[in-house]
C-alpha cells in the first residue's frame, strides 16, 4: 500500500533521490550501505565533481541528483537507473458517444496516437482521428476493457435516469446550525409578534459622531433589514 | 538525539552530518522517503521524527506508535470521521483518547506537544496526562472533543506551568464551578501565548478575562464563548500583543438603549491583525472601521450583517488575507473582495439560512457571478470554500483559467433554485481541474445532473495530485464511479454523500482507487445485507457498518472504510457493524 501511495503523488526532488537510493540498497544488498556509494578514495582522485562520478560506471555510483528531477511524472525520474521497460498506462477513448478503454497501453503507441489525433482537423469528420483508432486496434491488438455509451441526454435538460438513493438535504455544520437556532430565538424573544424583521425601528442617525470616522453624510445606516 | 547512533556510516555519509541535514527535514513525505531507504536510515529518522499526524486514530496502536517514534515531541491524533462536524455520526461511535493518553502518559518523555480532534476525553484522562506530563506540556489541543469539564481546565491551568497554547475550540465542556478555570489560568500562567474556546458554551467572566490578558503579556490570540462585548473594552487597552480576538457577543440595540450606542470607545491595540464578533449587527460594525486597513483576518460568519454591510466593510480591507462569510455576502460583497482584497488567501462562504421569510439579505446569494470575480480578482487564493445557490461552467472555467494558486478548493451547490443556469457541468470541472495543478483537497456536491458519468471520469483522469475529495450527488450510473476510480493516483481519502452508486461498484471503486487508504459513504444503493460491500475484502482494510438511525430512513445508512494495522476495533457500540474483519 504504502509503495503504491508514493507512485501518485508529486515527489519532491529529495524523496525522489532517496527513493532512487533505496532501489540501490535493495539490488546490492546492505554491504553497499556501509561501503560507501562513488566516493572511495581511488575514484576522487580521478574526478573531482559529482557528474564526472558517471563516467566511473553505473554499477558503483550512482545520479543522486537527476538532472529530469522536477515536477515531471515520477516515474521518468526513476527511468534512468530503473528498468528499461515500455511505461504502460492506461488509454481512455471517448468518440462519437462511446467511451474505449485499454489497460497496459505502452507510452510510445500513445503518443503516436496523440499526434496523430492532432495533425488532424479537428472540425473535419472523417478526418484523422477514426483513423488513429483504427491503428490502435490494428497496433494493440488489446480488447477493450469497456465500453459504454455516453448518456444520450447530455445536451438536453437533464433528467437523469440514476436510481437516486433518497432525498437527502445537504447536512449544514454545526457550528453554524447552532448560530442560526440562536438567532431565530433572539429574534422571537425580542419580538415574538413581529410579522416581518422591515417593522422594527430605523436605527437612529448620529451623523456627528460619525464625522470624525470619516464617513460623512452618506454612510451607509438603513433601516436594518438584516435583522 | 544523533550521538548515541554512533560514529557509523553510511553511503560514506557520516551520521553527524547525516542528521545535520536531516534536522531541516520536515515535510512528512520526505521524512516518509528517507524511512525506506534502508534500515539505519529508518532508525535515524524514527528517533529524530519531531512531529507525526495520525489522520486516524483507529489505523494504529498507541504501542506500534512508541516502537516507531520513541522521540515523538508532538502528536495529532484525529478519530471520529468528518461528518461529525455536520451532526451526523452517532454519539456512541467511539473515538475515545484513553488508550492513547495511557501510552503517551506512560512513555514519549520528550512530548510537548498534543492536539486531539474529535476525539471523547474524560475528566480522568485528562488527570492521567496532567499527572504524567504537566512540567512538559507546551501546547494542548482539545479540539471538536467532547467528555470532559471545567474541572479538567482548572487543573491543567493549575499544573502546567509551561503551556503557551490552550485550544478547546467547538469542544463540548461540561460546567462545573463557573469559570474558576479562568482564574486559575490567569493567577498561574504567565508564558500563555493561545487561549482560544471559541465555539464552546462555557462561561467566561469579564473580570477574570481582563485578569487573564494583564497577567498573560505574551497574549497573541484569544478566541472566547459569548461574554458581552461593551464589558470588554477595558481589557482590549491592557494588552499590547493581542493578534487574533474572536468571540464575545453584541447585544441587541434595542435592549441597551444607550449604553451600547457608544461606539466610540472600543478600542483595539495596534498589533491586532484578525478579527471575528459573534452577532455583530449593522450599528456595531463600525468599531472595526479604524483597523480595518491593517486587518489580515476577518470573521463575519457568525454576525448580522447584511449584504451591504458586507460591502461597505470589507471594500475597507485591502490587506485581508483571509475572509469567512456566510452567503448572504452576495455576489455583489464578492465583487467588492475581488476589487479590494489583492492578497487574499483563503476565503469561505458559507451556507446561511435557507428561509426566504427575509431573515437573510435578499441580495443574499452567491452565483457564479461572484465566482467569477473572486477568480479574476484574487489570483493568490489557496483554500476557497464556497456554497453556491446557481453555476455554470464559465465561472468553473474561470478559476481554472486564474486560481493557479489553488490547493483546497471546495464547492456546495445549495438546494435553492430549482432550475441551475447551466448543467451539466462537466466541461467547467475538467478546466477547472486542468487549470489548477497545485490541488490536494477538492470537494464537488452537487445536485443530480450538475456531473455526468463522463464528468466524473474527468474528475479521475485529471486529478493528479489531490490526496482528499469529498462528492455529493456525482455521477448518473456506477459507469461513472468506474471511470472515476481508474484516474485519481493520489487520492488517499475519499468521501461521498447522496449518490446512486451501487454497493459493489464503491466496493469496486475501492480496489482500484491506488492510495485509497479511508473511505466513507453515506447514501448509496444499499442492498439488504450489505454483502455486497465484501468485495473489497482486503488484509488490513477495516470495513464498518454504520445503520440507518431507523427502518424508514435506509438512505442513512453509512460505510466506513480504512486501512489498519490495528485489526477490528474493540470499542464498537451496537450502532456500528464491523463486516471485516468481523468481531
Amino acid at each position: 500500500m504504502a509503495a503504491s501511495a508514493r507512485q501518485g503523488e508529486r515527489a519532491t526532488s529529495f524523496a525522489m533521490a532517496c527513493n532512487l537510493l533505496s532501489q540501490f540498497v535493495r539490488k546490492n544488498g546492505a554491504a553497499a550501505v556501509d561501503l560507501g556509494l562513488g566516493i572511495n578514495k581511488v575514484e576522487a582522485e580521478a574526478k573531482t565533481t559529482l557528474p564526472g562520478a558517471e563516467e566511473a560506471g553505473r554499477k558503483e555510483t550512482m545520479e543522486l541528483f537527476p538532472q529530469s528531477a522536477g515536477l515531471g511524472a515520477v516515474q521518468d525520474a526513476a527511468a534512468p537507473d530503473a528498468t528499461r521497460e515500455q511505461e504502460k498506462q492506461q488509454l481512455t477513448i471517448f468518440y462519437g458517444g462511446k467511451v474505449l478503454v485499454f489497460n497496459d497501453f505502452p507510452a510510445d503507441k500513445a503518443k503516436g496516437l496523440m499526434q496523430l489525433a492532432s495533425k488532424g482537423n479537428p472540425v473535419v469528420q472523417n478526418g484523422s482521428a477514426p483513423a488513429a483508432v483504427a491503428d490502435t486496434t490494428k497496433v494493440q491488438a488489446a480488447v477493450p476493457v469497456l465500453e459504454s455509451s455516453l448518456p444520450a441526454a447530455q445536451a438536453d435538460a437533464p433528467k437523469p435516469a440514476r436510481a437516486n438513493t433518497s432525498d437527502m438535504p445537504i447536512a449544514r455544520k454545526a457550528s453554524l446550525h447552532r448560530f442560526l437556532e440562536k438567532r431565530k430565538d433572539r429574534l422571537h424573544a425580542k419580538a415574538p409578534y413581529q410579522a416581518s424583521p422591515s417593522d422594527a425601528s430605523p436605527v437612529k442617525k448620529e451623523p456627528e459622531n460619525q464625522a470624525w470616522l470619516g464617513l460623512g453624510p452618506n454612510a451607509a445606516l438603513k433601516p436594518n433589514h438584516g435583522l | 538525539m544523533s550521538g548515541h547512533l554512533g560514529r557509523a556510516m553510511s553511503f560514506g555519509i557520516p551520521d553527524l552530518a547525516l542528521g545535520l541535514v536531516l534536522n531541516y527535514v520536515d515535510d512528512p513525505w520526505d521524512r516518509d522517503a528517507i524511512s525506506l531507504v534502508c534500515r539505519h536510515w529508518n532508525r535515524f529518522d524514527a528517533q529524530s521524527r519531531k512531529h507525526v499526524t495520525i489522520a486516524m486514530a483507529y489505523s494504529t496502536t498507541p504501542a506500534r506508535l512508541l516502537r516507531r517514534f520513541p522521540c515523538l515531541e508532538s502528536l495529532k491524533l484525529k478519530a471520529k470521521p468528518r461528518a461529525a462536524m455536520f451532526n451526523l455520526i452517532p454519539e456512541d461511535w467511539g473515538g475515545s483518547a484513553t488508550p492513547w493518553i495511557r501510552e503517551l502518559s506512560a512513555s514519549f518523555s520528550c512530548l510537548k506537544v498534543l492536539h486531539l480532534r474529535r476525539m471523547i476525553v474524560s475528566d480522568d484522562d485528562i488527570a492521567v496526562l496532567v499527572r504524567a506530563k504537566a512540567h512538559m506540556l507546551v501546547s494542548l489541543k482539545l479540539d471538536r472533543c467532547s467528555g470532559f469539564s471545567t474541572l479538567s481546565l482548572a487543573l491543567i491551568a493549575r499544573s502546567c506551568k509551561k503551556l503557551d497554547t490552550l485550544l478547546l475550540e467547538e469542544s463540548t465542556i461540561a460546567e462545573k464551578e463557573n469559570d474558576e478555570w479562568l482564574r486559575e489560568l490567569a493567577t498561574s500562567n504567565s508564558v500563555l501565548e493561545t487561549l482560544n474556546f471559541f465555539l464552546t458554551d462555557i462561561y467566561a467572566s469579564p473580570e477574570y478575562l481582563a485578569l487573564l490578558v494583564r497577567n498573560c503579556r505574551r497574549l497573541k490570540i484569544l478566541k472566547i464563548s459569548e461574554c458581552s462585548m461593551p464589558q470588554l473594552i477595558d481589557l482590549f487597552r491592557t494588552t499590547e500583543t493581542l493578534q487574533e480576538f474572536a468571540g464575545g457577543s453584541f447585544e441587541d440595540y434595542l435592549d441597551q438603549g444607550g449604553q451600547s450606542g457608544n461606539y466610540n470607545n472600543y478600542y483595539f491595540p495596534p498589533s491586532i491583525q484578525r478579527l471575528s464578533f459573534n452577532y455583530m449587527g449593522t450599528n456595531e460594525m463600525q468599531i472595526l472601521f479604524p483597523y480595518c486597513a491593517a486587518l489580515k483576518k476577518l470573521d463575519l460568519t457568525f454576525t448580522f450583517l447584511t449584504t451591504e454591510d458586507h460591502c461597505q466593510l470589507v471594500q475597507r480591507c485591502p490587506n485581508l488575507e483571509v475572509l469567512e462569510v456566510r452567503d448572504v455576502i452576495g455576489d455583489r460583497g464578492l465583487e467588492v473582495v475581488a476589487q479590494t482584497c489583492k492578497k487574499l488567501q483563503r476565503l469561505r462562504v458559507e451556507r446561511g439560512d435557507d428561509d426566504q421569510g427575509g431573515l437573510e439579505d435578499e441580495h443574499g446569494r452567491v452565483t457564479h457571478v461572484g465566482l467569477r470575480a473572486v477568480a479574476e480578482g484574487c489570483p493568490d487564493l489557496q483554500y476557497w470554500a464556497v456554497h453556491v445557490s446557481d453555476i455554470t461552467n464559465a465561472a468553473l472555467e474561470a478559476i481554472g483559467t486564474y486560481s493557479k494558486n489553488l490547493n483546497d478548493f471546495r464547492l456546495v451547490l445549495l438546494d435553492r433554485q430549482p432550475q441551475i443556469t447551466e448543467m451539466p457541468l462537466d466541461n467547467g470541472v475538467r478546466a477547472l481541474l486542468s487549470g489548477c495543478t497545485k490541488l490536494q483537497r477538492f470537494a464537488f456536491y452537487v445536485r443530480p445532473g450538475a456531473l455526468s458519468d463522463v464528468g466524473l471520469s474527468y474528475v479521475g483522469e485529471l486529478s493528479k495530485t489531490i490526496r482528499y475529495m469529498l462528492l455529493g450527488n456525482v455521477g448518473s450510473s456506477d459507469d461513472g464511479l468506474l471511470a472515476f476510480a481508474r484516474g485519481c493516483p493520489s487520492l488517499q481519502k475519499l468521501e461521498l454523500r447522496s449518490c446512486c452508486f451501487s454497493e459493489r461498484a464503491i466496493a469496486l471503486a475501492a480496489l482500484q482507487l491506488k492510495s485509497l487508504r479511508y473511505l466513507w459513504v453515506q447514501g448509496y444503493l444499499a442492498s439488504p445485507t450489505g454483502g455486497e460491500l465484501m468485495a473489497m475484502v482486503r488484509p488490513f482494510w477495516n470495513i464498518e457498518f454504520i445503520a440507518a438511525p431507523s427502518q424508514s430512513q435506509p438512505g442513512q445508512a453509512q460505510i466506513l472504510a480504512y486501512y489498519s494495522l490495528a485489526g477490528a476495533r474493540t470499542d464498537l457500540p451496537p450502532s456500528v457493524i464491523p463486516l471485516h474483519p468481523s468481531v
